[in-house]
């Protein structure tokens, strides 16, 4: 047994212990996963909904903070590890290339260029090439044409769709999770329609000067909508609503409905099953990067905010380009989790 | 299928998670003292300038009112006209970090860089 094994023993009585206190009314939910991912599901986008109308100043500052790093590492792992990316070493070489060059300054369209060796060295016919290509063209065009509102675009739309496509995707699993999709577009119509402002008012969450931040400034960065200031606080509410649930997806949802055990398992599986997908050194180099963006939040937390945005504007591009190989190979790929 | 059609969207649409914008022309005076060089969003030259900014201010809830505050804008410089010389960089506030890539944290972005250069030489080492 591993030393970080041993260590998560107490966590795994403990965890033992309260399943078999909640099991008289819990335990369908340990052993269906249809039912318990629909609640967690649920729980987590009321749980979003609760913070955005109480402390969303708070949840836009500390949600990067917190949730960023795992987030990423949840990034990595469904999407490139999983279906063995890693293998193919000239995809590897050439589109990590571009990938580092955004970490080290360079624009959307140099982060882009990752799709062109992940469309061209994809094994899929000629069309579907040429389709994935059109698509790096057209994202090309768009974000030296409009830099600005390319990125504002993604930004937004990626919350919107990673809660849309989730339940589209395991839909055939979901005759309860319907609620999920449904209450998070009823949560954002609500904040368009102004539901938060009298309760930001009443609980005075107008401000929070300890996160070292202001409306003000999350308007200018994510809805600068000139002429309509009322309209871009909401949607600065409407941003930091979903990007709590899109955490919520990418780190609760996503790796449930992935993990072929229909039953929760331990946290030392959990860890075993995390350091055969990327090795303990591979995961003590992200944890020392949660626990670094965590130990600069409490000194500095807008500068802790800005340095894991800085680490993570990568992921977007590497998205894109794992996208444009799907594309064109017309299959996820996926080995057998552990 | 339906798993691999929710990832092909979602990888399609996938974020920059990148929300720090500043205001037009102020990232290339990043930095820089007013008379500094500087590039414009457009990449043109410019001149890094003392203006006055705005911003709204929700303090008070909505309608915002609008706060001015002293910021370097980066003004194009006209064809044919004199450049003056460049300002020593001044020690950035951290308001001013917004925009610049992998500055704040140079170090980190580099070591995982290498983390992950050395995994994936690992796993394929191991696959054949």
């Amino acid at each position: 047994m591993s030393p970080v094994e041993a260590l998560l023993v107490p966590a795994d009585a403990l965890r033992a212990r309260l399943y078999r206190l909640a099991a008289p009314w819990a335990g369908p939910l340990f052993a269906d996963r249809e039912r318990r991912v629909a609640w967690l599901g649920v729980t987590g986008v009321a749980f979003s909904f609760l913070l955005t109308l109480a402390v969303p100043l708070w949840s836009l500052a500390l949600g990067p903070v917190l949730l960023g790093v795992p987030h990423l590492v949840s990034d990595l792992r469904y999407l490139v590890v999983r279906p063995g990316l890693y293998r193919r070493s000239g995809l590897a070489v050439l589109g990590g290339v571009p990938l580092l060059a955004t970490c080290l300054g360079a624009g959307p369209a140099v982060g882009l260029l990752a799709m062109v060796p992940a469309a061209l060295g994809a094994r899929g016919p000629r069309w579907r090439k040429g389709l994935a290509l059109s698509g790096w063209a057209v994202l090309t065009v768009l974000a030296l044409g409009m830099p600005r509102g390319f990125q504002l675009s993604l930004l937004h739309g990626h919350n919107v769709l990673a809660v849309a496509l989730w339940w589209w995707a395991w839909r055939s699993r979901h005759s309860r999770a319907g609620g999920v999709p449904l209450l998070a577009a009823a949560g954002t119509v609500a904040l368009l329609l102004g539901v938060a402002e009298p309760v930001l008012t009443a609980l005075g969450a107008w401000t929070a000067p300890a996160t070292g931040t202001s409306f003000g400034e999350f308007v200018q960065e994510v809805s600068p909508l000139e002429g309509h200031p009322v309209l871009a606080l909401r949607l600065v509410l409407v941003f930091a609503f979903l990007q709590s649930v899109h955490y919520g997806v990418w780190l609760r949802l996503v790796p449930e409905e992935a993990r072929p055990r229909l039953a929760p398992r331990p946290w030392r599986a959990t860890w075993r099953a995390l350091v055969e997908d990327f090795g303990a050194p591979l995961l003590v180099g992200f944890l020392l990067l949660a626990l670094g963006v965590l130990a600069v939040g409490l000194v500095d937390l807008p500068r802790a905010r800005l340095g894991y945005l800085q680490i993570a504007v990568f992921h977007g591009y590497l998205e894109l380009a794992v996208a444009a190989l799907w594309l064109v190979e017309g299959r996820i790929g996926s080995r057998d989790p552990t | 299928m339906h798993k691999r059609l929710l990832l092909l969207a979602s990888l399609t649409l996938a974020s920059t998670a990148r929300a720090d914008i500043p205001p037009p022309n102020m990232e290339g005076c990043h930095g820089k003292q007013a008379g500094a060089k500087c590039t414009t969003d457009s990449q043109g030259d410019g001149t890094c300038k003392q203006e006055k900014c705005s911003r709204l201010d929700y303090s008070n809830g909505v309608p915002p009112s609008s706060v001015e505050y002293d910021c370097l804008l980066c003004a194009a410089s006209e064809p044919g006209a004199a450049t003056p010389p460049a300002a020593e960089p001044a020690a950035a506030p951290v308001t001013e970090a917004k925009g610049s890539s992998c500055t704040t944290v140079p170090g980190a972005s580099l070591g995982l860089t290498v983390l992950v250069a050395g995994w994936l030489a690992r796993r394929r080492n191991r696959s054949t």
